[in-house]
């Protein structure tokens, strides 16, 4: 039985690395796509009003946030599939502000002071495992798959791949859509292990530690999020609150200097096929 | 004569019997607050009170013999991280202190109420607590009744002021919702709102904002912002030929002896505003050797008040005569039974000795009788017009 400190801890992380993947996942064909953010607060949102104000049964709430979100990212991708990698990253960047904005004003969503006393639902922490690990299969298989180097050929040249036949557009909206609904899936998890969503925790920090987590982690690979994410988590909470004022400081450094000497991140495909040949060659051994 | 002995060997009893003696070497109780993110600013102010209070009580005996040691958690003013250090805080604590901000505080007393701990957020807000009662109390006055207090008061001074530009800091949500509690208070006084702007905190050049106010033409100016933005508005105002210094109203979330300290230097430019004032404290050798304390160790030299930390002070004593007042052990096998009795007792206290506040009573809704005041900024000091003791909405 998990203390509930231990059963959030590692909520809270399963919510990182899934909003990490998240905004991985569209990196893979090159779109700097910053949706998940606020495709977590809608889903959020949507999950918090229908269990709490309409009394939707907690799972379809859960269901139905994470399908609008990845309706309303479907939705959008219609319009954004089209953009260059910097152009869809600003319009998303204003998008997250929109949607900030709209749920700071909207009363019948809590305005300012947000929701609380969201239902609880039973089995989060499992549910949540069981996706982190669904996920880590699929990019996995995804990361080696002919998906996978087709994206990684939109992401070097956009035009020549589309030239090639590679339908870049559909891609994007792909992408787009499946991201959108990790997003909203991040979010669910969040608004219900809280019982609380308040506009201002899926806004611009949040970004910047997805992708903080992304790319100290590794953008290259989806192994990055998942040791980074509880790594940037944990850390802030093992330090000493007698100098806490020094603690964004040190975190700071650490992606500084991690940055630095490992530009790619700290999972990098040459790790992860290292660590494959160790293993096989381990397996080998024992056969 | 039988009856004599036998009340002597009673009281004799009573005396002599000690009561359940504690089960624990020393009383952990932990302490949420923000010592980083926006509001660490009021984070530290409150951890020196907090603090004091801990070493003030362990030189006195400590908590029925044992020493009271605080168990630190940084919520950063970020809801998810406080929500990960109220649910360790939860775990096998009595009581919990804290957090500080309305934002922690909504995530938090859920928390707490569910795994059926009290807690003490003092300045969270009471909007914050309403569904977690009875497991949290808070000793500010509700946000409705704080702002009506002060506008109606504020209006009092100024009876030509019919218009006002509303000047905020948007990150704090319960500034933003006490801005909308203002804004109908005022326009219950036929009083229009001619625009809310929104302030970032820390802006190098707030010139834009204070065109932008003055362009509306008010007749007054009502601020919610942190304390140096709150210095660099008005000194900004008054050198755009802002005259009426009487017709500016400041929230109380300035009210620091930080605020009257950066208005000296910036040339008394704060001189005839009003502000909503946590006021002077009791008059008691507590609160004396506190506001020395604070004038000594945090360098405020000319501090004349504590402002709100100082409730963190009330609170950790609170906590002190609560574990005192209902004889709990802290044995672990009684947990859940004495945490009722120590709601039980937050709850119900009347008259408590707040040493710096004067004595206060718990109220039904969750709220304490901490007071708050209307005071008209002189020579540097804030001078009190009136208390929201008196008033009658």
């Amino acid at each position: 039985m998990l203390s509930l400190y231990a059963e959030n801890l590692l909520l809270t992380v399963g919510v990182f690395i899934i909003l990490a993947w998240a905004c991985y996942l569209p990196l893979l064909g090159g779109q700097l796509f910053n949706g998940p953010i606020y495709c977590a607060a809608l889903a959020g949102y949507f999950a918090a009003y229908t269990t709490k104000t309409l009394g939707w049964p907690v799972p379809l709430g859960f269901f139905g946030g994470i399908a609008f979100a990845g309706l309303v990212s479907y939705g959008l991708a219609f319009f954004l599939a089209p953009l260059t990698m910097f152009q869809m990253s600003v319009v998303t960047i204003a998008l997250i502000f929109i949607f900030q904005t709209t749920f700071r004003n909207l009363e019948f969503l809590g305005g300012v002071t947000g929701m609380s006393g969201i239902p609880s639902l039973d089995h989060l922490l499992p549910i949540t495992l069981l996706a982190v690990l669904v996920f880590l299969v699929l990019l996995s298989r995804l990361y080696k798959s002919r998906w996978g180097r087709a994206l990684e050929a939109v992401e070097v040249d956009r035009e020549v791949s589309a030239a090639m036949g590679v339908d870049v557009n559909k891609m994007s909206q792909v992408l787009q859509t499946v991201s959108g609904a990790m997003g909203g899936l991040a979010g669910v998890i969040y608004a219900f292990n809280l019982g609380t969503i308040h506009p201002d925790v899926f806004g611009f920090g949040q970004l910047l530690y997805c992708f903080t987590i992304v790319f100290v982690g590794g953008r290259f690979t989806p192994y990055g999020p998942l040791l980074m994410a509880p790594v940037l988590w944990l850390i802030p909470e093992f330090f000493p609150s007698a100098i806490a004022e020094f603690r964004n400081i040190f975190f700071g450094a650490i992606i500084i200097v991690s940055l630095l000497t490992m530009p790619k991140g700290v999972i990098t495909k040459r790790v992860v096929a290292r660590v494959e040949n160790r293993l096989k060659g381990l397996a080998g051994r024992r056969a | 004569m039988k009856f004599k002995a036998l009340l002597t060997a009673v009281l004799l009893a009573l005396v002599l019997i000690p009561g359940p003696a504690a089960a624990v070497d020393q009383w952990e109780v932990p302490f949420l607050n923000s010592w980083t993110g926006v509001a660490a600013g009021y984070g530290k102010l409150c951890d020196f009170f907090q603090k004091y209070a801990v070493e003030e009580i362990n030189a006195a005996g400590g908590i029925a013999g044992k020493p009271l040691v605080v168990q630190d958690c940084d919520t950063a003013m970020d809801p998810t991280r406080a929500a990960s250090c109220m649910k360790k805080a939860v775990e096998s604590s009595l009581v919990v202190i804290g957090p500080m901000t309305s934002l922690s505080t909504q995530v938090c007393a859920p928390i707490a109420a569910k795994a059926g701990v009290m807690t003490l957020p003092v300045a969270g807000g009471y909007e914050t607590i309403k569904d977690s009662r009875p497991w949290a109390v808070v000793l500010m006055i509700p946000n409705q009744r704080r702002a009506q207090f002060t506008m109606n008061t504020w209006l009092d001074q100024n009876p030509n002021v019919k218009s006002v530009v509303m000047l905020g800091f948007p990150k704090v949500a319960q500034w933003t919702k006490l801005g909308d509690l203002q804004k109908e208070a005022l326009e219950k006084r036929g009083v229009k709102v001619l625009e809310n702007i929104d302030v970032q905190s820390g802006a190098v050049d707030v010139s834009s904002v204070v065109v932008r106010a003055m362009k509306s033409k008010p007749d007054g100016i009502v601020t919610r912002l942190m304390i140096p933005d709150t210095v660099r508005i008005i000194s900004e105002l008054t050198k755009r030929g802002w005259k009426d210094k009487g017709a500016i109203f400041n929230h109380s979330s300035a009210d620091s002896p930080e605020l009257y300290s950066m208005s000296a230097e910036a040339g008394n430019v704060l001189e005839g505003t009003y502000i909503g004032s946590w006021g002077p404290g009791q008059d008691s050798e507590a609160y004396r050797n506190l506001l020395a304390a604070f004038k000594k160790i945090k360098g405020q030299e000319n501090a004349t008040g504590l402002m709100w930390g100082d409730l963190f002070y009330v609170a950790t004593w609170m906590v002190k005569a609560a574990i005192e007042g209902t004889g709990v052990t802290g044995d672990p096998a009684k947990l859940q039974e004495e945490r009722v009795k120590i709601r039980d007792y937050i709850n119900s206290m009347k008259n408590f000795d707040s040493r710096v506040r004067g004595p206060i009573d718990a109220r039904p809704d969750g709220t304490f009788t901490v007071p708050i005041f209307l005071a008209r900024i002189e020579n540097n000091k804030p001078v009190i017009v009136a208390s929201s003791k008196d008033f009658k909405e």
